[in-house]
């Protein structure tokens, strides 16, 4: 028997018996083609808040991090003091209705701080994810797609990090540059530490989906590389990247509040939850809310992360649908 | 399997050195070198500035340095001297490293009992209300900054309850005696390990359930094994496999915590001793620490490596 075999479909790597290469098209193509995007998505999104509805942790952390988001965002506007003003008469103020969460060692109202340092916080904890994933995807991308001696290379660099004592090295950074950390410089050195994660994932999946015969078929367009894994590689990747970038995030700003508490990360008079807390071990007998309160909102919004984390990581996963 | 160990002891060496490289060359590149504490300095002036450089060999090239202060680590175990105290640093570290072990060794054997076992326990009690308080239990347990979680349990159980001592290793002006002694290990090795506690024994939990539903656990079942026998030779075993990676991947952690935990408790550590090299820039003490602590993690990933390819075989006879 001779087959004639499609010019379009010549993939050296199909595995697939010849005699169904001959149907390329697929059967509900028009049916999909015909379907309008904004629909799909909007079933995407129904999706996704109706298993939100389901999974009653999940709304609450989604509630509780919106909650912790707009009350940094909007946090100039909902001040009655000012963050920063020293006032030696109020100071060591216990918790009270004109201060809910009481005053600090300098009389400042710690609540008005507490949402000031959110700003900060989070601000750092996005911006560090930020730089995580540019690193990560790009050295995950790179490694994925290439293999050889990149990957190689690549992948010893994430095990270098991995195995180095990273806060030590930050810490040391930090010093180096103090006594002026600017807030940049923090987020580059939490991200340079946190991009690992995501550099493996990308690499996985990338390594995987380039055996599919429309990365073959985007080849023989003649695409550069770049555009391939841009565009028909990395898209595979956002499900376990965000997974991981949500669970980055709750590191970043746990990584942060240590070195802010450690005071070498931001710098007083800037509130962060960590900087907040630098002082609060002097004052744990006499007045416990300077030190409960910032760090029981880092444990609220790391929470949060963490359990969003989960839950994207199964609501996205078509094994955590069926199984969990 | 020896060759394994080998392959994997030659393959430590070049990170160790990297890293000291970078640190090394990162401390050259602070404004003004190692001698920028003097700049603040009126009594020092730029001659004396450039005096010191040369009498510590500051001017040669980095690679130099780097070479020269290698060749001292390696040959004699000399790391310099402290910037601050003149004290041999490698003197320094002998004294705080059985502090640090101390605190960490109890650290990670308290996560690794409590842990593992916790994990055990929710995976053969998957989706009933034990289960689910453990994973509530460790949720928190994973998001509580290690800091904080000492903060507030210094204010509980010293401040608040008077039970347990805050700071140091001993009572002072009390003879020794190992039951004190304990009673200042207790916190800070159980703020340091809570959360590797709640971080192993959600892995666990998870290796463990995947395990439990694979059909060779079904056969073992088939044939008659004891629940025991099914859970502990079958499951276990293989269901400990990857939680070891994750304990190897969380040594780096483990130093990281006891940086914090040392400062807040006052243990008397190589973590505390790097967080007062920090204030005082005590560059030379600074790299000698980071430089056995790499050393150290990368010899404990590589008995973690070892257990590895002895309970998989697979590993080792892969390569």
């Amino acid at each position: 028997m001779a087959f004639s075999t499609p010019v379009l479909d010549s993939p050296v790597r199909s595995g697939r018996p010849r005699a169904q290469v001959v149907q390329t098209v697929h059967p509900l193509r028009d049916t999909l083609l015909s379907m309008p995007t904004r629909a799909t998505r909007g079933g995407e999104r129904n999706y996704f808040s109706s298993v939100l509805k389901r999974s009653p942790l999940a709304y609450a952390a989604f509630i509780v991090m919106s909650l912790v988001v707009l009350g940094a965002v909007f946090a100039p506007l909902m001040s009655p003091y000012d963050k920063d003003k020293i006032d030696l008469t109020s100071q060591y103020l216990p918790p009270s209705l004109a201060h809910p969460f009481g005053t600090d060692d300098l009389g400042r109202d710690i609540f008005v701080r507490v949402m000031h340092g959110g700003r900060i916080s989070l601000a750092v904890g996005f911006l560090a994810m930020l730089v995580a994933l540019v690193i990560g995807v790009a050295a995950g991308g790179i490694a994925g797609y290439y293999g050889r001696w990149i990957d190689t290379v690549l992948m010893r660099a994430v095990d270098l990090v991995l195995a180095v004592p990273v806060f030590f090295v930050i810490l040391f950074l930090s010093s180096v540059v103090s006594p002026k950390v600017s807030i940049p410089a923090v987020c580059l050195m939490i991200g340079c530490t946190q991009w690992m994660e995501v550099a493996r994932l990308v690499r996985a999946v990338v390594m995987s989906t380039k055996e599919h015969e429309f990365v073959d078929a985007a080849r023989t367009m003649g695409l550069p590389d770049r555009r391939i894994i841009v565009r028909h590689l990395l898209p595979h990747t956002t499900a376990p990247v965000l997974v991981a970038v949500t669970l980055g995030l709750a590191q970043a700003i746990i990584i942060e509040s240590g070195l802010s508490f450690l005071g070498f990360g931001i710098q007083p008079p800037t509130p962060s939850w960590g900087a907040m807390l630098q002082n609060a071990q002097s004052y744990l007998s006499d007045c416990p809310w300077i030190a409960v309160f910032p760090g029981l909102m880092i444990c609220l919004t790391v929470v949060c992360c963490n359990v969003l984390a989960d839950f994207l990581g199964e609501a996205m996963s078509p094994a955590g649908r069926t199984s969990r | 399997m020896l060759r394994f160990f080998l392959k994997r002891t030659v393959a430590i060496i070049p990170l160790v050195l990297l890293v000291s490289l970078i640190c090394f060359a990162l401390m050259q590149a602070t404004p003004g070198g190692p001698v920028g504490m003097f700049s603040a300095n009126p009594m020092v002036g730029p001659e004396d500035v450039a005096r010191i450089r040369a009498n510590f060999g500051f001017d040669q090239p980095v690679i130099v340095q780097y070479g020269l202060w290698l060749k001292r680590v390696l040959l004699h175990g000399d790391f310099g001297h402290s910037y601050v105290t003149g004290e041999p640093v490698i003197e320094m570290i002998w004294q705080r490293l059985p502090a640090t072990l101390e605190l960490m060794g109890a650290a990670f054997l308290l996560a690794f009992l409590f842990g593992l076992s916790g994990g055990i326990v929710a995976a053969l009690k998957r989706y009933t209300k034990f289960d689910s308080v453990i994973m509530m239990v460790t949720l928190f347990g994973i998001s509580i900054p290690v800091f904080w979680l000492g903060l507030m349990s210094m204010m509980l159980f010293t401040v608040k309850w008077r039970l347990l001592p805050s700071a140091g290793m001993f009572a002072l002006g009390v003879p020794f005696s190992v039951l004190d002694h304990l009673r200042h290990l207790l916190m800070p090795s159980l703020v340091l390990s809570l959360l590797f506690i709640a971080s192993w024994s959600r892995y666990m939990r998870a290796s463990l359930s995947d395990v439990l539903s694979m059909n060779y656990i079904n056969v073992a079942r088939a044939k008659g094994a004891t629940r025991g026998s099914v859970v502990f030779r079958h499951a276990v075993r293989n269901a400990a496999i990857p939680v070891l990676t994750v304990i190897a991947l969380n040594l780096p952690a483990l130093f990281t915590g006891s940086i914090i935990t040392e400062t807040i408790f006052a243990w008397p550590g190589m973590g505390r001793l790097f967080y007062d090299g920090l204030l005082r820039q005590d560059y030379t003490r600074l790299m000698g620490i980071i430089f056995i602590a790499s050393a150290l993690i990368a010899i404990l990933n590589l008995i973690a490596d070892t257990i590895y390819g002895f309970l998989d075989p697979r590993i080792r006879l892969a390569r």
